[in-house]
């Protein structure tokens, strides 16, 4: 999810901020449809489809992991990873959240606020861990 | 290198916090006071009647922007970082709680164990545990949190997580980080915050270690979410620039030191205190010499009166 929304347009409405506006498109249609191969998508977006271009979209979206894809017998069917509310609501929390790291820190105390540690540190705590476990039971 | 001391134990290490407070407050008190102790001579020359009164009113409206523009700088920057704070944290936590799922028995009794009454748990596969709320602060717990934590791991976050609650450090965040926006001048400002934002995590860490009498289970905690990756909200830290907060932590948890003093960057404060002396002699001397101005028109209206 994060890496499907790092680009995010502003100035986009709906969808088409976090997606180009054939896959936007295309997702719609994956959600209307259900399970679809190419043709189907293809074929419900209208009949100017560049079939090559429609499928080279469809792929990535996979890698983008918004589409899953497995083998049927016959062709690929493709299938939308998240339904449409539950990926709209990710979108919008991620975009509040990351319109709070660009603008301005929430004010709470996180038992984890920073993952800014060294390897060495982390080593430091690994051994204290293990010195402790084992004094314990010794 | 200047080493201020405080005490830590209970309710926290909370000494840099309220020297912050008492630099920001003292710093816009001691120009209302300037600006209170001369306005006598702008009143006096308020119901002056002598004809020089327009040239010297500019003097001393003048001379009042002075101290003025400084407090509505501090008083200013601080507020909008107020408002700001309060939007983002009510945006995120609104965002979360709307996950909200019923808290199981055991957690309840476990938070209450620690002293901790109000706990919502959230539906969240990113390990997650914070203290919230100004008036009467919340602890929030993920189900990633619950999943990722033995019981021993868990009662010491919560024992943490308490310690905050307590300490009302989520008011004390909000204010320390206005203030270190209002006070964006001063580098020692900057310093007090900075240390107070990583000195409440080693005090909450030092609360919950005292209580279990070991430093253990904190640990173990640390690293499996350290482990784990990803797993911080947007940052509650941004302003920290020279500390690696999390580092602290654990340095303090492998040496074992009690946490009781900070260091202040010498260079840095006598800069501070250098902004702060030139802030109030342009301050003062803008002043006495509109007061000085305003006195002389005073006498020049006595005897104009005289003179009729
Ligand atoms: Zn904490």
């Amino acid at each position: 999810m994060k890496r499907m929304i790092q680009s995010f347009k502003l100035d986009q409405r709906g969808l088409a901020r976090v997606f180009g506006e054939l896959e936007a498109r295309i997702m719609e249609a994956v959600w209307e449809l259900g399970p679809a191969t190419v043709q189907d998508v293809c074929d419900h977006l209208g009949p100017d489809q560049n079939y090559k271009t429609v499928m080279t979209v469809m792929n990535r979206l996979v890698e983008k992991k918004a589409l899953l894809r497995h083998r049927d017998a016959r062709a690929f069917i493709y299938e939308a990873a998240d339904s449409r509310d539950a990926f709209v609501q990710d979108v919008s929390r991620h975009v509040v959240e990351g319109l709070l790291q660009d603008f301005g820190p929430a004010a709470i105390a996180q038992f984890l606020a920073a993952m800014d540690t060294s390897p060495e540190s982390l080593d430091a705590l690994r051994k204290l861990i293990e010195t402790g476990r084992a004094g314990q039971e010794g | 290198m200047i080493e201020i001391h405080w005490r830590g134990g209970r309710p926290g290490a909370d000494g840099p916090f309220y020297a912050l407070l008492i630099l920001g407050l003292g710093l816009v008190a001691g120009l209302l006071g300037f600006i209170l102790h001369y306005s006598p001579a702008v009143a006096a020359q308020a119901v002056d009647a002598c004809l020089a009164v327009s040239e010297s009113t500019y003097t001393l409206s003048t001379a009042l922007l002075v101290p003025w523009s400084f407090i509505s700088i501090v008083v200013g920057f601080a507020l909008v970082s107020v408002v700001w704070q309060l939007l983002a944290t009510r945006h995120l936590i609104g965002s979360l709680l709307r996950r909200r799922v019923p808290v199981p028995d055991e957690l309840t009794s476990a938070a209450r164990a620690v002293g901790i009454e109000a706990l919502d748990l959230v539906e969240d596969k990113r390990p997650l545990a914070f203290c919230y709320g100004f008036a009467h602060p919340a602890v929030c717990l993920t189900t990633g949190m619950l999943d990722l934590l033995n019981a021993d791991e868990l009662r010491a976050v919560l024992l943490h997580e308490a310690h905050h609650v307590v300490s009302r450090d989520p008011l004390k965040i909000l204010i320390s980080r206005a203030l270190g926006i209002g006070l964006f001048f001063l580098p020692a400002a900057q310093d007090l915050r900075d240390r107070y934002l990583v000195g409440k995590e080693i005090a909450a860490d030092a609360s919950a270690a005292r209580v279990v009498r070991s430093e253990l289970p904190l640990a173990s905690a640390l690293l499996k979410l350290l482990s784990h990756g990803g797993a911080t909200l947007p940052s509650t830290v941004a302003a920290i620039g020279a500390f690696n907060l999390t580092e602290e932590r654990i340095q303090r948890m492998v040496r074992g030191a009690p946490v009781e003093r900070a260091r202040l960057d010498g260079r840095r404060l006598l800069l501070s205190g250098l902004v702060v002396g030139l802030i109030y002699l342009a301050s003062y001397l803008s002043l006495a010499a509109a007061a000085q101005a305003a006195t002389s028109v005073d006498e020049c209206s006595q005897t104009t009166l005289v003179g009729r």
